[in-house]
């Protein structure tokens, strides 16, 4: 009996870890709503309504889809660039002080999670608005009939402010992990703040950097809700249109396509970022 | 290989006081102390005792609440850390993760503008200084802690500072390292002529480096001197008990010129180890000093004995530690040379002997100070 059992034993490598049996109510989750999903839409954009990349020429040929795509990612990449600028200091200030101030900036930091997206999407549609709070504070400054809703950079303004937590937390987590003697050690050399923080706080915060411009990077080229009610029309991003395309023209194909596009437009910025990651961690991660 | 030259500088701590907010009591109170240049000076004390952080004071890590650092002569307590140009070593190395050795020794050239050409120099300098040649390259995480607290200390001073100040530099590491490492600290501290302050809790690490110990207790400088000094005249219980073993007569009332009584025992004692005016002694006796006798008469002539009770017998090599039980019930230690015949055995009664001239008493302490320093 132990013999044949033996002979019928998988080598080890290939034989699974029955601890694998955990990850099936998740595989089977993804399957099911995502994964089935997924693979027909991208399947239809290349069978409908023929075989071929029919839908794909159509929409490099539209003259509107490579643009909006472009300006999606410049957004992206605006609201990135810009979260980061807020969040830095922020979480830099949330490692430095006492724990009380620090409960407060978490709390803070974490606020937008327990509002509504939609609601303080509308928030800021009042507050864009002609008319409103801030358009009478520009006005203060000499700055007449500036209506931010409707375009671009009310657009950017309301995305960085719901992102903001995407970048605050991976910053913040890194930036903890900092050991604070270094910074002693670097005053004791002769540095002093400014230089400390250049030479070793924000070359050891670089992965929170690219973990939190890639996470907010990508959050942010599928954004829908925001642009929707803050954007208009003539600036949609690539959400937008494919939203279009699915709820008025039911051309399923052809949104299937732009969600392909956008896969690998950010498939290739993950995969930059990724690699940024790495050598981070090899200047970082050396702990 | 050629030693940097560089020159100590004198230390000088005037009525030093720290006081944390919140706290009652100074965590430093009034440390006065004198540190010669070129001097080797252990900060010694139990956890809390504030050496820490009067050595953070000396380096600009923590605020002055009063008093004054003088460097050479110039009082730097104004200045922050990155002005005082003293050197500084961390218990655990405080390398930067993401430099390489080289960069990291660099780390401090670079802050003083020293060019290429002679940062490459004096980073070879350094790394032949502490034995580490060859790993200019590795990062701190590819060392092992001996090699990264050997690159802690070439960054700490290839800038040649004048003060070396170094907290608890070998206490993560290893017994045996620990001991070489030591060797290697008082080397360094030989070629280079630096005054080195370092903090340890360890009284054999204090024993072995430094020239001077300065003894730490509840923020307040206990006693200052050198090992010798310390272990054969310490000023105050505390001192006796907190470096080396000692057993120690409580209650000794002075009976005389040059003599006192312990129990009812007449104790002869040298008149220079007169604490002063004191209604109540305690007498400290070292290990070695003690011998062991049979009988009251066996006692060679002129030594003082008192009758003990022998509790326990441990080998260490090259002497047997002889546990024994005062008449008062006090546990104290004779150190019996191996080549010593006599056999003890516990249980045994004994007369515990030795020459007046090595005993040295110490003002008895109430016991409500006591309690305030276990």
């Amino acid at each position: 009996m132990d013999g044949l059992d033996h002979v019928m034993r998988l080598p080890d490598r290939l034989r699974p870890d029955p601890a694998l049996g955990l990850l099936a109510p998740a595989l089977l989750a993804l399957a099911v709503f995502f994964l089935y999903p997924a693979i027909s839409l991208i399947w239809r954009s290349f069978t409908e309504p023929s075989l071929g990349l029919a839908q794909y020429g159509d929409l490099l040929g539209d003259g509107v889809t490579l643009g909006v795509l472009a300006r999606t990612l410049w957004v992206s990449a605006l609201v990135s660039v810009v979260t980061l600028i807020i969040a830095y200091p922020y979480a830099y200030l949330m490692t430095t002080t006492g724990p009380r101030v620090r409960a407060v900036l978490v709390a803070l930091a974490l606020l937008p999670f327990w509002l509504s997206l939609m609601a303080r999407t509308f928030a800021w549609v009042v507050l864009l608005q002609r008319g409103g709070p801030i358009s009478w504070l520009l006005e203060q400054f000499g700055l007449h009939d500036v209506t931010l809703v409707g375009t671009l950079p009310g657009v950017v303004i309301g995305m960085v402010q719901v992102l903001l937590p995407f970048m605050v937390l991976p910053l913040y987590s890194t930036m903890q992990g900092i050991d604070r003697r270094l910074v002693t050690a670097a005053r004791s050399l002769g540095a002093g703040p400014a230089t400390t923080f250049r030479t070793v706080v924000l070359p050891l915060s670089m992965p929170g950097v690219v973990a939190g411009l890639s996470l907010v990077f990508v959050v942010a080229l599928g954004f829908y809700v925001t642009p929707v009610l803050l954007g208009s029309p003539q600036n949609a991003l690539i959400a937008q249109l494919i939203g279009i395309k699915v709820e008025q023209l039911r051309d399923f194909p052809a949104a299937g396509a732009m969600a392909v596009l956008m896969l690998v437009a950010t498939a290739v910025v993950l995969a930059a970022a990724t690699r940024m990651v790495r050598l981070g961690d090899m200047f970082g991660g050396a702990r | 290989m050629t030693p940097m030259e560089a020159r100590g500088a004198s230390l000088r701590l005037d009525r030093l006081v720290k006081r944390f907010g919140g706290q009652k009591n100074a965590a430093v109170d009034e440390v006065t102390l004198e540190v010669e240049a070129g001097e080797f000076v252990a900060f010694l004390g139990p956890s809390g005792s504030g050496k820490t952080t009067t050595l953070n004071m000396i380096a600009g890590f923590t605020p002055i609440t009063s008093g004054r650092v003088l460097v050479d002569g110039v009082d730097v307590a104004a200045l922050p850390a990155n002005r005082r140009d003293l050197g500084f070593v961390f218990q655990h190395y405080a390398l930067f993760p993401h430099m390489t050795v080289a960069r990291n020794i660099a780390y401090p050239l670079r802050r003083r503008g020293v060019g290429r050409a002679e940062t490459d120099r004096l980073v070879q300098q350094a790394l032949e200084l502490v034995r580490l040649e060859g790993l200019e390259g590795r990062r701190p995480a590819e060392l092992s802690g001996g090699q990264q607290q050997r690159v802690a200390l070439a960054r700490a001073l290839v800038y040649r500072p004048r003060v070396l100040l170094l907290d608890e530099p070998l206490g993560a590491l290893d017994r045996q390292l620990r001991e070489w490492l030591q060797r290697e600290l008082k080397r360094l501290h030989r070629e280079l002529g630096i005054t080195f302050v370092c903090v340890t809790h360890d009284q054999d690490e204090a024993l072995s480096m430094a020239d001077r110990i300065a003894l730490f207790d509840g923020g307040r400088l206990r006693q200052v001197g050198t090992p010798a000094e310390l272990y054969r005249t310490p000023n105050s219980l505390f001192v006796a008990r907190f470096l080396g073993e000692s057993t120690v007569l409580r209650e000794c009332v002075p009976s005389g010129e040059g003599s006192v009584t312990y129990g009812g025992i007449r104790l002869e004692m040298p008149k220079e180890a007169a604490p002063g005016a004191h209604d109540r002694i305690a007498l400290v006796l070292r290990p070695e000093s003690l011998a062991l006798a049979r009988r009251d008469g066996d006692a060679p002539p002129g030594a003082n004995a008192v009758p003990v009770e022998i509790t326990d017998v441990t080998y260490l090599g090259n002497t047997r530690r002889i546990a024994i039980r005062l008449p008062d019930g006090a546990e104290g230690a004779v150190a019996q040379p191996v080549d010593d015949p006599a056999d003890w055995r516990p249980g045994e009664p004994a007369w515990m002997t030795w020459n007046p001239r090595h005993g040295s008493a110490v003002p008895e302490e109430t016991p409500t100070t006591e309690r305030s320093h276990p």
